[in-house]
C-alpha cells in the first residue's frame, strides 16, 4: 500500500513537473515572440504607422513587395499579408491593428482571401493570448487544439510560425518574397486546361464588409486588388467572371481593381498563383498606371 | 483503432482496468474479446478472416503434433502453410500478378485485359499470416509444445498490441506468457509508460512532422528541385523509420505495462555498418522471421558461395514482395539483396585494406554508416515512390545537381522543423550506444521524470496530430 501511494505521489510529481516546465517554455516563448519583427508580433508591438497597408494571402505576400512600393510611394507601407490566410483572420489582425497603430491612410486588399478557410488558426493560435478575435475564433473553430494550448501552454508554439518568429527575430519580414522563376516543363505539363477559383465563403465576405466598415469608420481609402495569374492559367479559370461579379455584388461602390492579367511574361512568376520579385517589381507600375498607388 | 486517437485513450484504460481485476481464462477471453473489439474498429467484417486462420491453423497444429507419420505432419503443415499464403496472395497480391500478366501479354503484342476485383487490403495480414505461419512450422520442427486452448491461441494470433502492425511475435515466446497472471506492477508500469511515450514522439513529432515535407516531394516529384528531392528522400528515410519503430515501441510498451515481453524490433539501425548489420536492427521480428523460415530452409550458406547469393537474393526479393503488391518493392527488396551480395564479395578487401592504411576504427565506422544510410536511403526510393518511373525521375534529378540552393528549398520552416528533430534523434540515438534510447533511464531510474517531462513537452512542441495513420499499417 505505501509502495502504491509513494508511486502515485511520483506520477502527480511528475505531472507537476511538467505544468510547471511548460509554463516556464511557454512564457519565454512568449517574450522571445514579442521581440520578433515578424509581421503579425509587430502589430503588437505597435509604432508601425504605416501609411500604406496591404492584406491578404499568399498572392498577397508576393505580388506586394513593401519595400518597394515604399521607395516608389515615398510612403511607409506594410504587408500584413500571409500564406493561407482567410478574410475572417485578416480582419481580426486588421482590428489588432488599428487598436495598436495609427490609422494608414489607404488600405490594400488582395480579394483571393475570401476563398480561403480557416485553417491557418492552427499555424497563428500563438496569438489567441494577444488578440480576442483570433482566441475566439480558434475556440469556436478548433476547440480540441484551444483544449490542447489550456492543458500544455507550448502546444500553441507547435506552428511554423513559432519558426518564422525566431528566424525573423531580428530581421524584417518585410523583404519576404518568392525570387524562383516557374519552368517551363511545369507551363507546359503540370497547368490544368481546366480549373476553378473556390467561390467566396459567405463568412468571408461578411467578414470584407466589416473590413470596409472599419475603413469608413476611421478614414482610410480601401482599394480591392486581384492580383496577377500566370496567363496560361487565367484562362484555365472557368469561374472566374462569376467570382468576380460576387466580389462586385458584396463590395457596392468600393473600388475593384483586376490585375489578373497585368502580367503576361511567365518570367515574373513563381508558380500558377504567385509573382515573383521580378513580377511584383513590374505590378508596380501597373498599380500606378491603374490609379491604385 | 489507431494508437494515437481519441478511441484508443478511450479503450486503453478501460481494458487496463478490467484486465488486471480478472484472471486466467477469463483474462485471456476479456483479451481476444477487446483485440477483436480494436480490430473490428477498422472493419469487422475482416474479423471472420483471423478466425478462420486462427481455426485452421490451431487444428492442423494439433494434427502436426498429435501425429507420428511423417507424411501425415507434412501434409498438415502443406495445408497450413497453403491456407495462409493462399489468404495472403488473394488479399494482397491477385491485382498485382493479374496486371502484371496483362502487361507482360500486352507486351507480347497480344491485347489482353483481365480486368481487376475491387479488394481491400485487411489491415495486418502479412503480419498475423506469418505469426501462424511459424507457429504450425515450429511444430512441425518440433520447437514448441501444441497449445491446446483455442482461446489461448486465438488471443496468440489476435492480440491487440501487435495485431495490425507487429512485431511479429512467436509463440515459442508470447503463448507461455499467457500463462502468467500479471498483476500490476509499478516498475512495468513506469518502464512501459516511458517506452510508449517515446514511441509518440518517434511518431507524432519525428515521423509525421517529416512526412509533411517527404510525402509532398514523392507526390509531385516534378515540382521539386534537386536539393528539394535529396531532402524528400532524407527525411522519408527517418519518416518510415521513426513510423514502424514508433508503433513498435508503443505496442511493446503495451505489452510491458501488460506484463508480456515482445523484445525489441528495431536497435537504431541507421548506426549500422553493414548491411548484414542493418537487417540485424531494423524490422527485428521480420528480419529473423525470414531468416528461420526462408534463408535457412532454403539452405542458407551451407552450400557454397554462388547459392548462398542466390539464397540471399531470393529472401530479399520475396521480403520486398512482403511489403507490397507493387514492382517498387520488389526492386527495393532486390537491392537490399544485391547490397548483402556485394558486402559479402567487397568486405574481405575493404578489411583488408582498412588493415593496411592502417585507418582508425572510428574514422573506418563512420564512413561505413554514412555509406550504408545512403544505400539504404536509395533503395527507400523505390520503397516509397508512387511508380517506377517517379523512382526513376527522383534519382537522375538528384543525381544532375541541377539546382542545390537552398533558395530553392520549399517548405524551408518544415524541412528547418525536419533537420532539428532528425537531430535531436540522433544525438538521442548515439548517447545511448549500447542500449536502446527508452531503456537508458533504466541505469539511472531517477531520470524516469524528466524523460517523461522531457517526451511530454517534445510531443507538445513537435507534434504533428491529425489520426496520421502508421505506414506499415498498409503492409
Amino acid at each position: 500500500m505505501q509502495k502504491a501511494i509513494r508511486n502515485i505521489l511520483i506520477c502527480i510529481a511528475t505531472l507537476f513537473l511538467f505544468f510547471i516546465t511548460d509554463r516556464a517554455v511557454a512564457h519565454i516563448f512568449q517574450e522571445i515572440t514579442t521581440q520578433s519583427k515578424i509581421r503579425f508580433s509587430r502589430i503588437y508591438k505597435g509604432n508601425i504607422d504605416a501609411k500604406i497597408l496591404i492584406i491578404g494571402n499568399s498572392r498577397g505576400v508576393h505580388s506586394f513587395y513593401a519595400p518597394d512600393i515604399q521607395k516608389v510611394t515615398n510612403q511607409k507601407t506594410f504587408n500584413l499579408s500571409y500564406n493561407g490566410m482567410s478574410t475572417q483572420i485578416a480582419t481580426e489582425f486588421f482590428k489588432d491593428y488599428l487598436e495598436n497603430n495609427s490609422a494608414p491612410r489607404l488600405l490594400i486588399i488582395e480579394t483571393t482571401f475570401l476563398r480561403d478557410n480557416n485553417n491557418l488558426l492552427k499555424n497563428v493560435k500563438m496569438y489567441s493570448k494577444r488578440s480576442k478575435g483570433i482566441g475566439f475564433l480558434f475556440k469556436e473553430e478548433q476547440p480540441k487544439s484551444y483544449l490542447a494550448t489550456k492543458l500544455s501552454n507550448t502546444y500553441a508554439y507547435n506552428s511554423e510560425m513559432f519558426f518564422r518568429n525566431l528566424y525573423y527575430l531580428n530581421k524584417t519580414d518585410q523583404t519576404w518574397i518568392s525570387r524562383k522563376v516557374i519552368k517551363p516543363d511545369f507551363i507546359n505539363n503540370a497547368v490544368p486546361k481546366s480549373a476553378n477559383i473556390n467561390l467566396p465563403r459567405e463568412e468571408n465576405i461578411e467578414a470584407l464588409k466589416e473590413m470596409l466598415r472599419l475603413c469608413n469608420k476611421h478614414g482610410i481609402e480601401a482599394k480591392l486588388v486581384i492580383a496577377p495569374y500566370l496567363p496560361e492559367y487565367l484562362a484555365s479559370l472557368q469561374n472566374f467572371t462569376e467570382w468576380k461579379s460576387i466580389v462586385a455584388e458584396a463590395i457596392d461602390d468600393t473600388p475593384l481593381y483586376d490585375l489578373s492579367d497585368a502580367l503576361k511574361d511567365s518570367n515574373h512568376f513563381s508558380d500558377t498563383l504567385h509573382t515573383n520579385y521580378n513580377g511584383a517589381t513590374e505590378l508596380i507600375d501597373a498599380m500606378k498606371a491603374n490609379g491604385i498607388l | 483503432m489507431l494508437f494515437n486517437s481519441l478511441e484508443f485513450l478511450v479503450f486503453f484504460p478501460i481494458f487496463l482496468l478490467v484486465y488486471f481485476t480478472t484472471k486466467g481464462n477469463v483474462r485471456t477471453a476479456f483479451c481476444l474479446v477487446s483485440s477483436y473489439l480494436f480490430y473490428g474498429w477498422w472493419d469487422w467484417r475482416f474479423l471472420g478472416l483471423i478466425l478462420l486462420l486462427t481455426t485452421i491453423n490451431f487444428y492442423l497444429g494439433i494434427i502436426i503434433s498429435k501425429t507420428d507419420s511423417d507424411a501425415q505432419r507434412k501434409r498438415s503443415l502443406f495445408v497450413s502453410c497453403f491456407c495462409s499464403l493462399a489468404i495472403l496472395g488473394f488479399f494482397k497480391y491477385f491485382n498485382f500478378f493479374l496486371d502484371s500478366l496483362a502487361e507482360g501479354i500486352n507486351k507480347l503484342g497480344i491485347e489482353w485485359n483481365f480486368g481487376t476485383l475491387s479488394i481491400i487490403l485487411p489491415v495486418g495480414i502479412s503480419f498475423y499470416t506469418f505469426q501462424t505461419m511459424s507457429y504450425t512450422i515450429d511444430l512441425y520442427r518440433r520447437k514448441i509444445e501444441v497449445e491446446n486452448s483455442f482461446l489461448k491461441f486465438a488471443t496468440f494470433v489476435a492480440f491487440f498490441p501487435q495485431l495490425v502492425a507487429g512485431p511479429i511475435v512467436r509463440a515459442s515466446t508470447f503463448i507461455p506468457q499467457l500463462y502468467h497472471d500479471h498483476k500490476f506492477d509499478w516498475k512495468r508500469f513506469g518502464d512501459g509508460m516511458c517506452i510508449i511515450l517515446w514511441g509518440f514522439v518517434m511518431k507524432s513529432a519525428v515521423a509525421d512532422s517529416l512526412a509533411l515535407v517527404a510525402d509532398s516531394r514523392f507526390a509531385q516529384p516534378y515540382l521539386y528541385s534537386s536539393l528539394s528531392l535529396l531532402i524528400g528522400v532524407i527525411f522519408y528515410s527517418f519518416q518510415i523509420y521513426g513510423d514502424f519503430c514508433g508503433y513498435s515501441l508503443i505496442a511493446i510498451g503495451i505489452g510491458r505495462i501488460l506484463g508480456y515481453d515482445f523484445g525489441i524490433n528495431f536497435n537504431r539501425p541507421y548506426f549500422a555498418i553493414s548491411f548484414s548489420d542493418f537487417w540485424q536492427r531494423w524490422h527485428i521480428s521480420l528480419s529473423s522471421w525470414l531468416r528461420d523460415y526462408l534463408y535457412i530452409p532454403l539452405g542458407g550458406n551451407r552450400h557454397g558461395r554462388i547459392r548462398t547469393h542466390i539464397n540471399l537474393l531470393t529472401t530479399m526479393l520475396l521480403g520486398g514482395l512482403w511489403h507490397g503488391a507493387n514492382w517498387t518493392f520488389v526492386i527495393w527488396g532486390g537491392l537490399h539483396g544485391m547490397y548483402l551480395i556485394l558486402q559479402r564479395i567487397i568486405g574481405p578487401f575493404y578489411n583488408s585494406a582498412i588493415n593496411i592504411l592502417k585507418i582508425p576504427k572510428a574514422l573506418s565506422h563512420l564512413f561505413l554508416i554514412f555509406t550504408i544510410f545512403t544505400l539504404t536511403s536509395f533503395a527507400w526510393i523505390f520503397f516509397r515512390a508512387t511508380s517506377l518511373s517517379d523512382a526513376i525521375y527522383i534519382i537522375t534529378e538528384i543525381i544532375s545537381f541541377e539546382d542545390m540552393r537552398f533558395s530553392s528549398v520549399n517548405n524551408k520552416f518544415q524541412v528547418g522543423k525536419g533537420l532539428i528533430l532528425i537531430t535531436m534523434l540522433f544525438l538521442c540515438e548515439a548517447i545511448s550506444f549500447s542500449k536502446p534510447f527508452p531503456h537508458i533511464k533504466d541505469h539511472c531510474p531517477w531520470l524516469k521524470p524528466f524523460f517523461i517531462v522531457v517526451c511530454l513537452l517534445t510531443l507538445s512542441l513537435f507534434g504533428t496530430f491529425g489520426n496520421n495513420a502508421f505506414i506499415y499499417f498498409q503492409f
